[in-house]
This record gives structure tokens, sequence and C-alpha cells, in this order.
């Protein structure tokens, strides 16, 4: 390996072991829980590079390709299912030190930015002059945007800005075959491979630039509590909110498990750590000997824990959020509270407590940990109708071998996300074992295997199973821009294209344009030919109307969508069935808003015949829907806007931008503590 | 788990976004996280002669943002130097340097150039100078297990002189030795008023507001991991995008003006150097 030929291009190259160690691992548990346990560590690799500009990253894949070395991109490397663990005799492509803004513009709502910039000082710069990209994950302070694209990443706020997939206009990618231009940068003529960039965690290429949509920093941020008597009725509420069109910031739904052990942003009348869980809790902090004991007993017995869990009461919190304006805000929360009436209000305390603690967690896991047990989670999705039985599938499945609770957040008006968090004790096999039957059974209910955590090596098998035969487009793309395999291998799906088992129930669509009405998600399945009015027709015979009206049949309307043809939150699309060239019938996303790899929906479409593509329908008298007396907020009010027209005229901002850099943070909005006295 | 390198090792790098060193370079070895992952991996195997691990312990430059932004307050400074304590094995006994000269005052100069004789021309004051390429045993001072030895020898050599210093490592050293020492920076301010500039992180004053954050001139990381310092110093230089600067640390000031940021300092304010387009 002539690393001095890499050295030599002025890129700063490192071989050391004190800094190529540190890419040994990401943030995937079970390499963790092997440190801990073991004291192994995955291979590390054997070159990092930290480059300055897409040119460098060029010059490095180049290099690698010309070696025939395996290439791993990494951002902050806080990915949770080991999309960035090491890999032997591997180039590393750390993008931390291309973290500027390229230039920012208020006109059309965009902001053109590097791949290596953390989300914190994104929203820190943008947040100086009023803007952010309003993308909030948990791991914001150690996490960047290359990341966000690499693993589909969504934020806590994404039920109203939806996930980093809405907010990408465009990316530039260099691959072992050269530049990729994706989006709205797609060169005229070629396919936009937008849709297989975000999601292929550095599998194509390593993303150097892109243009992300932006919006005006909220004016007032309200949050709530409400405790539900049951699970069930929760869902309700929160489906019909996200349905209603009122677009909250939050909706966070904890499991009755979750709400008992949460303690302050739980139900139960504010009392924080009050009862039997409250007592144990505040004498475990106390005595460390039996906070280890505490851990790790119940964890030894997962059954018996999670039975005795069943038993605490049926009780859920549900927190809800809404920002924007002040009449925006004041409008949409008061509607809400008539649909939340079937739950008892708690007050702002619940929503403040979360507000504030919502990156704590990832403080807590040392002790699981450093006592020898494991902790994890996993986030599945699902269809509103299909989602009681994905929650009630994968709890079973993970509550056989772990300590587990959940919690829903991440809700769209076609579905929902649910979290799963659990917590182990034994060797790798009980962490693999909970794994491997979760994501089974995550798949036998019709769910996806990954909400936003993206693939990694530890869903790999699965997402690909889940793409069915549609997965051959993947390997198509990839050939073409990696044709020696040298990016980041394995990943997001296997080496070698596996076998894909054609699913015989899967059969053609009968009768027509309407084939399937989902009344629940509102959905419906329907013919790509038919047009637009013949499809309206056949809805309105049902009580039912399309959301998004095309002026030209589905399928001709959903090949030509440009990345920027409708609001960040209008879902055209949720899920196909196409009949390939190899004449199997497949379909692709179990909705809504996979991570499972790259999304193959558009460029399967270009190349099989599509039977059905099932999109966003919403009743026929659903066209008002703000209760309450606000006569002059209309429905199209509530939802965030952008600008969706003429994304190309760059400004130059160079000067403020060089201002922004060197100044002092922008405080955060704290959400209103009272927000019902405001005028 | 509270002060265990463990909660460190354990925590995604949720304060990364504040490690000067980590935002500069990019390098996941230098993030908290990363270091004390070596940390526990030095623990487990107990092998004091791990070199790699001991290296690790050394890029940090103990600015304490780290410490800042952590949610459960833990004491990175603190564990790393008790590290730094027990892994590495100690340094050579210190060498205490000699004071030139006498008078009430003694100029602590620990920058290249020596300034002794600007104050003399412009302050009428007695004046001897102590010149330390070491800014008075820091390696030494960070390890608990010679830093009484050195507060002490500070101590005597210093007696009932009133030490200036031009960077906030040595003043705080002899602050901490029970000293009496000011920075040459509000020793002019007491002689004429002039006008506070803002200036770096490392030394904020009344009125300064806070502007850039650390360079790296710090020791260990400065001492150990040269080239690593000096990405952090070419990522602020970077980032001032052409800015001239005030920095009242003489130390951080050299370690920018090594990568070519127009910077002013206290030496250059004592000389009356003309001022470049510093933002007041």
């Amino acid at each position: 390996m002539n690393v001095e030929a890499l050295r030599s291009c002025g890129i700063p190259t490192f071989t050391e072991a004190i800094h190529v160690d540190a890419y040994r691992r990401d943030l995937w548990p079970r390499d963790t829980f092997a440190m801990y346990r073991h004291g192994t560590l995955p291979p590390a690799p054997t070159v990092v590079v930290t480059p300055r500009n897409a040119s460098d990253v060029a010059h490095a894949i180049e290099w690698a390709n010309r070696e025939g070395i395996p290439v791993v991109p990494y951002g902050a490397g806080s990915g949770v299912c080991g999309g960035a663990r090491g890999r032997q005799g591997s180039l590393v492509i750390d993008l931390k030190r291309m973290n500027r803004i390229l230039s920012i513009h208020p006109a059309t709502q965009t902001v053109h930015v590097e791949s290596g910039i953390l989300g914190q000082h994104l929203e820190d710069l943008l947040g100086k002059i009023g803007w952010m990209t309003a993308h909030s994950p948990s791991s914001i302070a150690c996490s960047t945007t290359g990341g966000y694209i690499a693993a589909r990443s969504a934020g806590q706020f994404s039920s109203r800005y939806g996930v980093f997939d809405d907010m990408l206009l465009a990316a530039s990618a260099e691959t072992p075959s050269g530049n990729l231009k994706a989006g709205l940068w797609t060169p005229n003529g070629e396919e936009d491979l937008l849709p297989i960039l975000c999601g292929s965690e550095g599998g194509l290429g390593v993303v150097t630039d892109m243009l992300l949509r932006i919006t005006p920093k909220p004016q007032q941020r309200w949050l709530r509590g409400f405790a539900f008597d049951n699970i069930e009725e929760a869902w309700s509420a929160m489906r019909e909110i996200m349905q209603s069109g009122l677009w909250p910031s939050v909706l966070r739904l904890y499991d009755p498990v979750d709400t008992n052990i949460g303690g302050k942003t739980k139900a139960g009348d504010n009392k924080a750590g009050n009862g039997a869980f409250g007592w144990i809790r505040k004498t475990a902090l106390n005595n460390p000997k039996l906070k280890h004991l505490l851990l790790n007993i119940p964890l030894s017995m997962p059954n018996l824990l999670n039975k005795i869990g069943g038993l605490l009461g049926n009780e859920v919190l549900l927190i809800v959020g809404f920002e924007g304006s002040l009449p925006v805000v004041n409008a949409a929360s008061e509607t809400a509270q008539t649909i939340l009436q079937a739950g008892r209000d708690l007050g702002p305390e619940p929503g403040l407590h979360w507000f504030k603690h919502r990156h704590d967690v990832s403080y807590k896991l040392a002790p699981v940990f450093v006592g020898g047990a494991f902790a994890d989670t996993m986030e599945v999705a699902s269809t509103w109708a299909q989602l009681p039985a994905l929650y009630r599938s994968v709890h079973g499945a993970l509550a056989k071998n772990v300590a587990v609770m959940s919690h829903f957040s991440h809700a769209y008006p076609e579905g929902c996300s649910i979290y799963f968090s659990f917590a182990g004790k034994g060797d790798l096999n009980v962490y693999d074992r909970a794994w491997s039957s979760a994501l089974a059974a995550a798949r036998d209910a019709g769910g996806t295997v990954t909400h936003h955590h993206g693939v990694g090596t530890l869903k790999s098998v699965a997402a690909a199973k889940e793409a069915g035969a549609a997965i051959d487009v993947w390997y198509e793309i990839k050939n073409q821009y990696d044709p020696n395999g040298i990016m980041n291998p394995g990943r997001p799906f296997p080496e070698l294209r596996p076998e894909v088992e054609e699913d015989t129930s899967i059969g053609p669509p009968e009768g027509g344009p309407v084939f399937e009405i989902d009344a629940v998600s509102l959905l419906a399945k329907v013919d790509p030919e038919a047009e637009p009015a013949t499809l309206q027709m056949a809805l309105k015979e049902n009580g039912f109307q399309l959301q998004i009206t095309p002026d030209k049949p589905w399928g001709d309307w959903l090949r030509a969508l440009r990345r920027d043809a409708v609001d960040a939150w209008e879902c055209p699309l949720v899920a196909i069935q196409v009949l390939t060239n190899d004449g199997i019938r497949t379909r692709i996303s179990p909705a809504p808003r996979s991570a499972a790899g790259p999304d193959l929906r558009w460029s399967t479409m270009r190349r099989a015949r599509v039977e059905w593509v099932q999109v966003p329908i919403r009743p026929l008298s659903s066209d008002t829907v703000i209760k309450g007396g606000h006569p002059h907020i209309e429905r199209t009010d509530i939802r965030p806007r952008w600008h969706s027209e003429n994304c190309w005229g760059f400004c130059s901002t160079q000067e403020h931008l060089s201002k922004l850099c060197v100044g002092e943070e922008s405080d955060e909005l704290e959400p209103s503590r009272s927000p019902e006295k405001t005028p | 788990m509270k002060s265990l390198p463990d909660t460190c090792a354990l925590c995604p790098r949720l304060c990364r976004h504040k490690c000067p060193v980590a935002v500069a370079t990019g390098l996941e070895s230098t993030t908290p996280t990363a270091i004390m992952t070596n940390l526990v991996m030095l623990g487990q195997v107990a092998d004091t002669t791990n070199t790699e691990a001991n290296q690790a312990i050394d890029l940090c430059t103990r600015c304490g943002e780290c410490e800042a932004a952590c949610g459960v307050d833990q004491p990175v400074v603190d564990i790393l130097d008790a590290a730094r304590t027990r892994h590495q094995a100690p340094p050579a006994p210190w060498q205490a340097p000699s004071i030139e000269g006498a008078g009430s005052h003694i100029a602590i100069v620990c920058s290249p150039e020596d300034w002794t004789a600007s104050l003399k021309e412009a302050v009428d004051i007695d004046l001897a100078s102590l010149h330390t390429h070491d800014h008075l045993g820091e390696l030494h001072r960070i390890r608990k297990d010679t830093k009484a030895e050195v507060h002490a020898a500070l101590r005597e050599l210093i007696g009932d002189k009133v030490a200036i210093c031009t960077c906030l490592t040595c003043l705080t050293a002899l602050m901490a030795a029970g000293c009496e020492a000011i920075h040459l920076a509000s020793f002019l301010d007491t002689q004429q008023k002039l006008p506070q500039w803002r200036t770096c992180q490392c030394s904020p004053g009344p009125g300064i507001r806070t502007m850039v954050t650390c360079c790296g001139a710090r020791a260990p990381l400065i001492t150990s991991h040269p080239n690593i310092a000096n990405m952090v110093a070419e990522d602020l230089h970077r980032r001032l995008d052409g800015q001239a600067v005030y920095i009242e640390d003489t130390r951080c000031s050299t370690h920018l003006k090594a990568v070519g940021t127009q910077v002013v300092d206290p030496i250059d304010r004592l000389k009356n150097m003309e001022i470049p387009n510093a933002n007041r």
C-alpha cells in the first residue's frame, strides 16, 4: 500500500495507531458490549485522511480505487448499526474538516452546506440569522449532515418538519467513477439518483456537499402532556391529530412500561418519582451496590421483568407540541385539545421536562455496560393500520430475550414509528438472538426494519429482504459508480446480491382504478395509468378524495417529479407494486419513511412495470379542520412552508458567513411555560 | 458512574462540538470519548508501558470546554491528570529557572520575545526577569505527584516580589502557588487607560467578549502533539478569515502568529505598535 502517494496529494494522512484505532468502532452497542465484556474491538483501518474539500475526497477515492482498498466514509461516528465500524486494511475518509456553510439563500429558503458539519454547529450558525433546518436528532451534537444522508436520519420534530430526506434538495458526491450530482443538481437528461444516494451509507460514494431546505425559527413553542387510559385511545388521538393537518412538532407517546419508569416526564400528575419506581430509583441512586444489583438481577430474568411491567397498569403519557408563529400555534393547539379530550390534561410540565432532558438518555448507558449488560434501541415503522400488530409482534419477540419498553414518535399522516429501548444480560448470543427475532417480527408484521437509524452491519441482511426483488436496482447502480466494490463494502446491502425469494402471495391487482383503500392510514392503492379525474370519481364513491391531485396519471407524474415540486411534507407516494423485467412481482416500502437503505421506489419505477401506487387520500369532508373559531387561520397556514420555485440562483453571502463563524452562539427558544395565557 | 472514564467512553461524544481540538482536526482520536476509551482499555490490561494510550491522554489541551458542555459534569481534566500521574513515567525533577537582575517586580518571559527592556522603558519600575521555556513547569504541575514540589519552588523563587506575566499559564501557576502575580495587560491598564478589545476565550476579562475558541497552544497537547496543536491554530486562522484579533495571552498569540494570523498582544501594545484593523 503506497500511503506516500496519498500523502503527496497534500491531504492530512494518519497511519499512527493512536489515530487509526479511534476508528475501530462507531456507536453500535454490540461492539461496545464486546469491548466491555470481552475487551475486543473491531479491526482498525490502515489509514485515515481528513480532507478539506471535494477535490481531496476525489483524490483519496481515486487512490483507494487504484490500490484496491476498501473505503469507509466517517462522519461523527454516532451511528448505532455499525455502518462506519472498522474494517481491516481500509481507508477511512473522515469528513469533519469539511464543515463549512457555503451559502445561505433566505429568498429560496435553502442552505448549501458541506457534509462534515456537525448538526449542532449548523443549527447554531443558522440560528444567528433567524433560520434553522429544524433537523434535531438526539445525536445533534455528535452527528454530521453527511451522516444524516447516509442513514436517512429523522429529528425529534419530524412530525412537523419531516425527516432529513424531506429537507434534502440536492447533493454532490465523489465516487470511484467520478462526481455524482443528484436532486436539483442532476444534469439535464440524467436520472435523479438522490433517493439512491440518500441511505446508501457510503456504498456508492462520499457525499461532499448538499442543498437543504431551511425554515424560520419559530416564534412560539407549545408543549403539553396528556394521560390516556390505554394505548389504543392514545394512538387514535395521535392519528387524528396527524390526519387533521395540524402539523404538530412533537407527538410522543410512551407505552405503559415507559410511562411508569420515566418519572418526571410521564403521567401521574407531575408528581415526579412517586410510587414504587420512584422510591426504588431514589434509594438506588444513593447506593452504588444496590444500583448494580437492581440493574443486573432483573436483566437476567427478562421474561419476569416484562411480565411485571405488564402489570403496572395501562395508563400512557402523550406529549404534544406545536411551534411556529403565535397565531398558528394558538389555533393548532386549541384545535388539538378538542381531539385530545379523551385524555387527561397534565399541563405543560411533562412536555417541558422532556424538552429540557431530551438528550440526556445517552449519559445513562454507562452503568448498564460497565455492569456487563447491554442496552440498545430498535426503531420500526408502519402505517397506522398495521401499527398495533407491529408493536405487539416486535415487543413480543424482544420480550423473550431482553427487558423492553417503547415509545411512539415520528408520527405522520399515514403512519408512525415505534422506538423500542431494551436491555439484557448474557453474552453476544443473547444480543444477536434478540435482534434477529425482532427483525423477523417487524418484517412479518409488515413494518420496516428501520425508521431512522439506518442499516449498517446490523440490518444489512434484513434490509435486503425488505427490498425484495427491487434490490437489483441497487446492484445495477452500485456497479455503475463503484465497479470495483471498494465503497463501504457490505453496507447497506450485502456485498454479493442475496438470493431473492419470490413472494408468491403477491398477485396482479384486480379491479380498479382504485384497488384498495386503507381508511385508517388514509391511503389508496391506485392504477398508475388512470387519469386523476377517474380516480377522484372512484374515491368519491367511497367517501374519499386524493390528497394531492396530479395533472397527469400518477405513474407519469411521479416519474417526472422534481425534488422541489411538492412541499417537504406532502408525501406523494407510500408504496408501489411492480413487475420486474425478470417477471418477479414485488412491493416496496412498507411506509412510512423507511431508512432500510436507499429509497428504491423511484428508480424501480423507471425500470419495471408499475402495477399500483399507494398514495395519500383524505375524507371528502375534511376541508375545514380549524375548530374553535379562527377565521383568519386557514388549513394551509398551519403547515410549515418552503418556497419551492427557483432553488438555483445562489447568492453570495461569504461576508455574512465569515462573521457568523466567529460569533457567539444563539440562544435556543425555550418553550412557553404558560402558552394558554399568551394573547 | 460519575467521574469514571467509562461514562465518557460510553457517551456518544456529546461534547465533541465544543472540543476545540476535535472540531479543528476532525480526528476521532482527539475526542474525550476516544481518549477515555483508551484509558478504559489501559485500565483493563493494566499495562503502564502502553505508549499508545499514554500518547492519547496528551491529546487534550485541558481547556475544560467538554466539562462545560457535559450533561453529567464529568471532571474530564481531572480524570486525565490523574491518569497521567498513574500511567505515565514521572518526568525528571523540575529545574527552576534563575532570576536575572533585581527589583520589586519580576517579568516572567515565556514567549520568544524578551519584553523586559520595553516595559522598563514604558514604566519606571525596578524590574528583574525570569526566562522560562516550559511555562514554569507546566507538565510537572498538571501531575498530581509533582505539582506541590513545583509550587514550593515557585514560592521560594518569587518570594515577596510581584510577577508580571504575559500568558495565563504562567499567571495561574504563580497564583496557584500563592505568589503575587499580575498579567501584563492588567498591569498596563493600571498605568494608562486603554480600550478593551475582543479577545480569545483563554483570557476573558472585564468588558471583553468571548470571541474565538482555544487555539491549542497548551500543554500537554502542544508538547506531545505539536502537529495536532498546529492544526487547531490553522483551523482558527481559517475561521477568522483575515480578521485581525487582539489576544491577551502571548502563548496563544505566538501560536497564532506562527500560522499567519494577524494578532496583536500585550507585548505589541507595550511596544506601541500600530494595531491593524482589529475589531473593537
